[in-house]
């Protein structure tokens, strides 16, 4: 599910802090333009952002962003907050209540070494619908566009990556998803890598392309968020997680007789409801496992509208009623659960061809993002 | 009797000259001092915070008393201003300013400092990672925000400074035209003989100033809370 982008973050972490009577011990290295920071709460995650940002406290290690080291007690390298350029969005929108939204906006530009301004204000404020809010003050402002605020003002500080923790956390549900497509439109539109923090696995399964997950203030497991949330030695950090794949796709078509968009991909044509995208855009789906079917010939009258084309290229049989079998649809993998009956009759094997189904309906509005 | 007399006007004018400078010289250091407190823990805090408070529980005679005995002209700190600066304090305005300034100067930093450990500090940190200097960000957030609680701190320190007389006259005495503020001035005229309605024309003068400052600053908070 590599994502279809050539920006990105490296990003070697060895934090050991002692924080009361929580010890944080963390160390990882990952590489992606979204690297999500994925536990319950009280696993570390915003200790682990704070060591980042620089924020709160003595801690041994190091950071090191993009082959910058920002942190390495061992060579009393510390640089203050204000010099690790790290775009930190915090849970609350925390705008300074005596500027009004542009004063907030412009905080860090203005602080920013000209030579670093490559992020425009104006650019910002289109993206981020925040035109008409200028020269309001923050506590007029709603719950929504106070974040969206924060966000457009991390970005104009110019930073490396944007550091989000939790940024939808104070938001109602509704807004939410407001919130998350504008961060999926700036990451696309100005190619910033994120750090994203989050205990929820809808919004790291949509945003993130690797994740680390902590656990009681430990990195227990970094790598690709589907191999991450599929594995059940993990289930008890990760929660119930419906095992399944991220698909990026392109927009090609819109039905509005039926409110069908139709997304083209390395591997065919997938037909999905509620996606307000236009063609050309870049949109993530998710597909569930459970919602992928087999068969060995193109069925004839069916309801069903995805049949692609694929190969299998593993079975997971561990002799239980179900199977999880893994194919191949052009360059792109996906999973299909299907009982191991069904692979007994099918007589499913490696290398084998078959046709992959999968329900238009089953493409919720979580399961479908931008990307 | 509404007009006032040459000698009204002097010690008027003298208790807000000496309250003004009261003001000025103790503000920054409360400012400092308060941001310290609210801000940062360190050993020593407690003592730090014990001597601030002094002034305020120590009978206004001893920061007097020692006062004369530090900036006196013999007295050590007396005596480096002298040879350093040709500063004398000692008998002159300047020391009722200073005596004013160490008397209030609990009630300005207490002011200050409730308003600063009120403010989220998150914002101060926020203001950092977006590339603000700590002085910067102090300036910039830390201030402003801490606005209504500076304004508080000054006008009870002015009027603390208008109201002082244990301290002053004990530092600099009192000397008519050089360190007779308006409550050194009230005391004089209860002392002397037929002295009353001077010290009720003076004392009414004193309370027309208090409600002035009072106002003064439901204002300006008014005014700073509504931005």
């Amino acid at each position: 599910m590599a994502h279809a982008s050539h920006f990105k973050i490296v990003i070697d972490v060895d934090i050991v802090q002692r924080l009361g009577t929580f010890d944080l011990a963390v160390s990882f290295k990952a590489e992606a333009p979204v690297v999500g920071l994925f536990g319950r709460s009280g696993s570390g995650k915003t200790s682990l952002v704070n060591a980042l940002a620089g924020v709160g406290g003595q801690r041994r290690g190091h950071v090191i962003v993009n082959d910058e080291t920002l942190f390495d007690d061992a060579r009393g390298i510390d640089l203050p907050p204000e010099r690790r350029r790290l775009g930190y969005v915090f849970q609350d929108d925390l705008l300074f209540p005596h500027m009004h939204v542009e004063a907030n906006l412009l905080y860090g530009f203005h602080r920013a070494a000209a030579s670093t301004r490559v992020i425009e204000p104006g650019h910002v404020i289109d993206l981020l619908g925040l035109a008409s809010l200028l020269h309001r003050f923050p506590s007029t402002l709603s719950g929504g566009e106070k974040q969206r605020v924060a966000i457009g003002r991390a970005l104009l500080a110019q930073p490396r990556l944007l550091l989000m923790d939790e940024p939808l956390a104070s938001l109602d549900v509704a807004r939410r998803d407001e919130v998350l497509r504008y961060i999926e439109l700036l990451r696309d539109d100005l190619r910033i890598p994120i750090v994203y923090v989050s205990h929820s696995v809808a919004e790291i399964t949509r945003l993130a392309d690797t994740i680390v997950l902590l656990s009681e203030g430990k990195s227990i497991a970094v790598g690709e968020v589907d191999e991450i949330m599929g594995r059940l030695d993990l289930r008890p950090q990760t929660g119930r997680y419906e095992a399944g794949s991220v698909i990026d796709t392109t927009v090609v078509a819109y039905d509005s007789e039926y409110a069908l968009t139709t997304l083209r991909f390395d591997g065919g044509e997938l037909i999905v409801p509620n996606v307000e995208a236009l063609a050309g855009e870049r949109v993530r789906v998710r597909i569930r496992a459970r919602d992928v079917s087999l068969a060995l010939a193109p069925p004839a009258g069916l309801s069903i509208l995805n049949v692609l084309p694929g190969t299998i290229t593993a079975i997971d049989d561990e002799g239980g009623p179900i199977v999880e079998v893994q194919l191949r649809l052009g360059n792109v993998s996906l999973r299909a659960r299907i009982t191991r009956r069904s692979r007994v009759d099918l007589g499913l094997a490696e290398n084998q061809r078959v046709y992959t189904l999968i329900k238009a309906v089953s493409f919720d509005r979580r399961s479908v993002g931008y990307a | 009797m509404l007009s006032m007399s040459n000698t009204e006007l002097g010690i008027i004018l003298l208790s807000l000259k000496v309250a003004f400078f009261s003001v000025a010289l103790s503000l920054p250091v409360a400012i400092l001092v308060a941001h310290v407190l609210a801000r940062f823990d360190f050993p020593g805090k407690t003592l730090l915070d014990a001597l601030v408070h002094l002034p305020l529980v120590l009978p206004p005679v001893v920061v007097g008393f020692a006062l004369l005995l530090l900036f006196g002209k013999q007295g050590p700190l007396g005596a480096l201003l002298n040879d350093w600066f040709g500063i004398v304090v000692a008998f002159r305005w300047t020391g009722a300013a200073l005596a004013s300034a160490i008397m209030g100067f609990p009630l300005m930093v207490r002011a200050i400092r409730l308003s600063i450990s009120s403010i989220d500090a998150r914002l101060e940190t926020v203001a950092r990672t977006l590339g603000g200097s700590r002085i910067w960000v102090f300036l910039s957030i830390t201030l402003p925000l801490a606005l209504p609680g500076l304004i508080t701190g000054v006008v009870l320190s002015f009027a603390r400074s208008l109201g002082e007389f244990g301290a002053t006259i004990t530092f600099v005495s009192n000397i008519p035209g050089e360190t007779e503020t308006l409550p050194l001035a009230i005391y004089t005229f209860v002392q002397s003989p037929g002295g009353d309605a001077q010290a009720i024309r003076l004392s009414l003068i004193a309370v027309l100033l208090s409600i002035a400052a009072l106002v003064a600053s439901e204002w300006l908070t008014r005014r700073t809370s509504k931005s």
